[in-house]
């Protein structure tokens, strides 16, 4: 629900370096505080625990970078978006960086589906290959197991390499894009993990995993 | 980020920030430094990132800029396996730097249970554990409560601090600074080091007194801490708004070891507060003291704090509260004091063992607070007890469940919806305390006592916790240890012990098998202490006379009978 008094700040920001380890409860515990130190003016929530009203987008996985992560954030009067940018920055945790800020009316419908593009930077030929015969075969499958519960669906034709380039002779970097929230479609989380554990030794040689868009509407 | 530590390691274990470093605030690594100082905490992250004293030397030391100060905790079972099968040193959490390179490594030694993690801390570091074995840097500094009887660690350690460090652990730093400069001998700054107030030199043994800072009242708690990247265990931006306590309980160490109360203005604090919070972006102010219902102005600095808020959605949290009307009070009147659980210590289930202690709350004001809990938002009321307690007999056992009973039956009248829970833990007798000649009961004894209230207690609705008798009994031999004790401490280590304060890592045939192994009967260091004995930790001066804790023990024993 928004009311007339709701100034919406939509903000972008990337998570890299030592951040990727922070799990999403503590990032986003991260930039609550960051907020509280900004000294901007928001709302809090209501009811017996208040809190700053900030809305977060979906989680990241641990161990993810991202370039693509935002927060709705919820003011109670108009700020300059430079003002913003400047009163957060100096108060986040290292790795955590904002891109952008913008107003909006109100936060954008969440839908279930998404297109997550994802870069993923390799340091040899050979993980490389492994990698791409891995996404690209549509029969794979994607054992997930959670509390002792296995479950098994298929990778389908749900990881699509767009772009392999070699960034110098021993570096490559691909780029693949998920869809992610259809039902029996394994999640990029699960996809990666499974990914990792099909690498064994040769994971090493994965150096990045960095989620470059979320596109919550795939059918734009 | 951390040297042969890859990505995928990381993400192998438990909570890799804990190992990450890069929080709001971190000290800046100072590359021409004269002096690099580890400050390191025998726990894990999320408990060092809460102890008041690394926040305080942390802030001490960074605002010298000739000195560059970092931190390291004890890595979790997971770390520890992934560093010893690559054979990577432990490295500070600000730039990666292996302890054993920095020219002191300080250690807080915040309780017994600990000790296994020192030593573990410095094997990680590949630093030699004994210190006859050092030749150089890092001298390795230890201070801490736990520590004001310095004898079970005097193997460890290059010098270990008996009191409070805001003013001689600098003074310390400025010390090795100029011996740095003059290139002087370890032994030769050793010897310097037992000049300074409040230092024992284990290579050096003599008197030492114990160092009291006398400027705290004035002296701005440290307004910059490091802001940690998970869930501390308390989760508060914490100012001590007084040190010392004046209740003088008569088995507490704290209360003698941080003698006397020092207190700060209300207005200081007030202002203190607020740039805490403003620094820290912590949405809950903690006040923190020993027993915070004796602030002399509580009302009207709860008041101010509330009145001028930082941040609209700011608590207070107020631990250490008395059962008293001065409690009732607060229960009733300050909306926005952090609502979790309300812990309180009665201590003894009976009058008479209270006044043995001298734990001043009657079994009246004990009802008043909880029953005044009834508005509040307040859902658990935690109770402590301790067993064992000197001059304690079978009736001062049956008060409890008794007590326990009495308080159920007031909340059921008076139709509180309140859930109680009670934790009930063996008696340890410390060293500088009136209590320190008393004998402490055996593991199986107390077994035996903590039975029988469990067993009264079988109608009760309360939750019963307890802890476990074998490591109270470790933690009395090792606060009235020697020397011998160090050799237990280092012989279970060998055996694979840590983390020993933890229900899950604690291995109590560890330790048996110790004492068998090095011939050390624990009763040597539980049994009852003639008066005239001469203790262990005499050379001692706790700056608290000798003749007091005499007397307090002998008012004890008369009021016993």
């Amino acid at each position: 629900m928004t009311s007339d008094t709701d100034h919406i700040i939509k903000i972008d920001y990337s998570k890299t370096h030592e951040a990727i380890y922070l799990s999403h409860l503590d990032t986003a515990d991260a930039l609550t505080r960051a907020v509280r130190r900004s000294g901007l003016p928001y709302q809090i929530t209501q009811g017996c625990h208040v809190r700053p009203k900030i809305s977060f987008n979906s989680a990241l996985p641990l161990g993810h970078a991202s370039q693509c992560e935002i927060f709705f954030l919820y003011l109670s009067e108009p700020v300059l978006p430079e003002n913003i940018l400047k009163s957060l920055s100096s108060n986040l945790p290292r790795g955590i960086s904002i891109l952008k800020i913008e107003s909006v009316i109100k936060p954008p419908a969440f839908f279930q589906k998404a297109r997550i593009t994802y870069r993923l930077d390799i340091s040899d030929e050979k993980t490389k290959n492994r990698i791409i015969e891995f996404l690209n075969d549509p029969t794979r499958e994607i054992i997930h197991e959670k509390n002792g519960i296995k479950s098994k669906l298929f990778l389908g034709n749900n990881a699509v390499i767009r772009k392999t380039e070699g960034i110098s002779s021993d570096t490559a970097f691909l780029v693949v894009e998920f869809i992610q929230g259809e039902r029996g479609v394994p999640s990029v989380s699960k996809i990666i993990t499974s990914l990792v554990q099909y690498l064994g030794d040769d994971r090493d040689a994965l150096v990045s995993i960095e989620r470059t868009a979320f596109i919550n509407d795939p059918e734009k | 980020m951390i040297p042969g530590i890859t990505h995928w390691d990381l993400l192998g274990i438990e909570k890799p920030s804990r190992y990450v470093g890069g929080e709001v605030n971190q000290a800046l690594r100072k590359p021409d430094a004269a002096l690099t100082v580890c400050l390191a905490f025998p726990d894990i992250y999320e408990l060092g990132m809460s102890n008041i004293a690394i926040k305080i030397l942390y802030e001490i030391l960074n605002l010298n800029p000739l000195i560059s100060v970092e931190r390291v905790f004890s890595p979790w079972i997971d770390f520890e396996s992934l560093l010893r099968k690559k054979n990577i040193s432990l490295s500070s959490l600000e730039s990666k730097t292996p302890i054993g390179e920095f020219d002191i490594l300080g250690i807080t030694l915040p309780y017994e249970m600990t000790f296994t993690n020192v030593l573990n801390l410095l094997n990680l570091g590949k630093i030699p554990l004994h210190g006859n074995l050092r030749k150089g840097f890092p001298l390795i500094i230890g201070g801490g409560p736990s520590a004001s009887n310095p004898l079970p660690l005097s193997n460890f350690f290059d010098a270990i601090l008996i009191g409070e460090g805001e003013e001689a652990f600098p003074q310390l730093c400025s010390l090795v600074i100029n011996a740095k400069k003059e290139k002087a001998a370890k032994q030769d700054i050793l010897k310097e080091i037992r000049h300074i107030e409040g230092f024992w030199v284990p290579t050096f043994p003599g008197p030492v007194r114990r160092r009291v800072f006398k400027g705290f009242a004035t002296t701005p708690p440290p307004l910059k801490p490091p802001i940690p990247l998970i869930d501390a265990i308390h989760n508060r931006a914490p100012i001590e708004i007084f040190r010392g306590c004046i209740q003088g309980c008569r088995f507490c160490h704290a209360g003698f070891f941080y003698r006397p109360k020092r207190e700060r203005k209300l207005e200081d604090l007030a202002i203190w507060g607020k740039e805490l919070l403003k620094n820290t972006g912590d949405e809950t102010l903690g006040l923190v003291s020993l027993s915070t219902s004796d602030y002399s102005d509580l009302n009207n600095l709860i008041a101010k704090l509330e009145c001028e808020k930082v941040f609209p959605d700011q608590t207070l949290s107020i631990p250490s509260l008395r059962m008293n009307d001065k409690t009732i009070g607060l229960l009733n009147a300050s909306p926005h004091i952090k609502k979790g659980g309300l812990t309180f210590a009665p201590e003894a289930g009976s009058q008479r063992l209270r006044d043995i202690i001298h734990k001043r709350i009657t079994e009246d004001e004990i009802l008043n607070v909880v029953m005044a809990t009834k508005e509040s938002c307040y859902r658990t009321v935690k109770l402590y007890f301790m067993i064992g307690l000197p001059f304690e007999n079978d009736s001062d056992i049956d008060a409890i469940p008794d007590l326990i009973y009495r308080i159920e039956d007031a909340v059921r009248r008076n139709k509180l919806r309140k859930d109680l829970s009670i934790s009930l833990s063996g008696f340890v007798p410390k060293p500088f305390t009136p209590f320190q000649w008393c004998p402490q009961i055996d593991s199986e004894l107390l077994r035996e006592r903590r039975a029988r209230i469990c067993q009264a207690l079988k109608k009760s609705r309360a939750k019963i916790s307890w802890r476990d008798e074998f490591l109270c009994l470790l933690e009395g031999v090792i606060s009235r240890g020697d020397e011998k004790v160090g050799r237990l401490i280092q012989t279970v280590y060998d055996k694979g012990s840590r983390f020993d304060g933890w229900s899950d890592q604690f291995h109590p045939h560890l330790w048996k098998e110790a004492f068998q192994e090095i011939q050390l009967d624990p009763r040597l260091y539980t049994r009852e202490r003639d008066i005239a004995e001469t203790l262990p930790w005499h050379f001692v001066d706790f700056q608290v006379p000798n003749a007091f804790f005499e007397a307090e023990y002998r008012k004890a024993a008369k009021i016993a009978g």
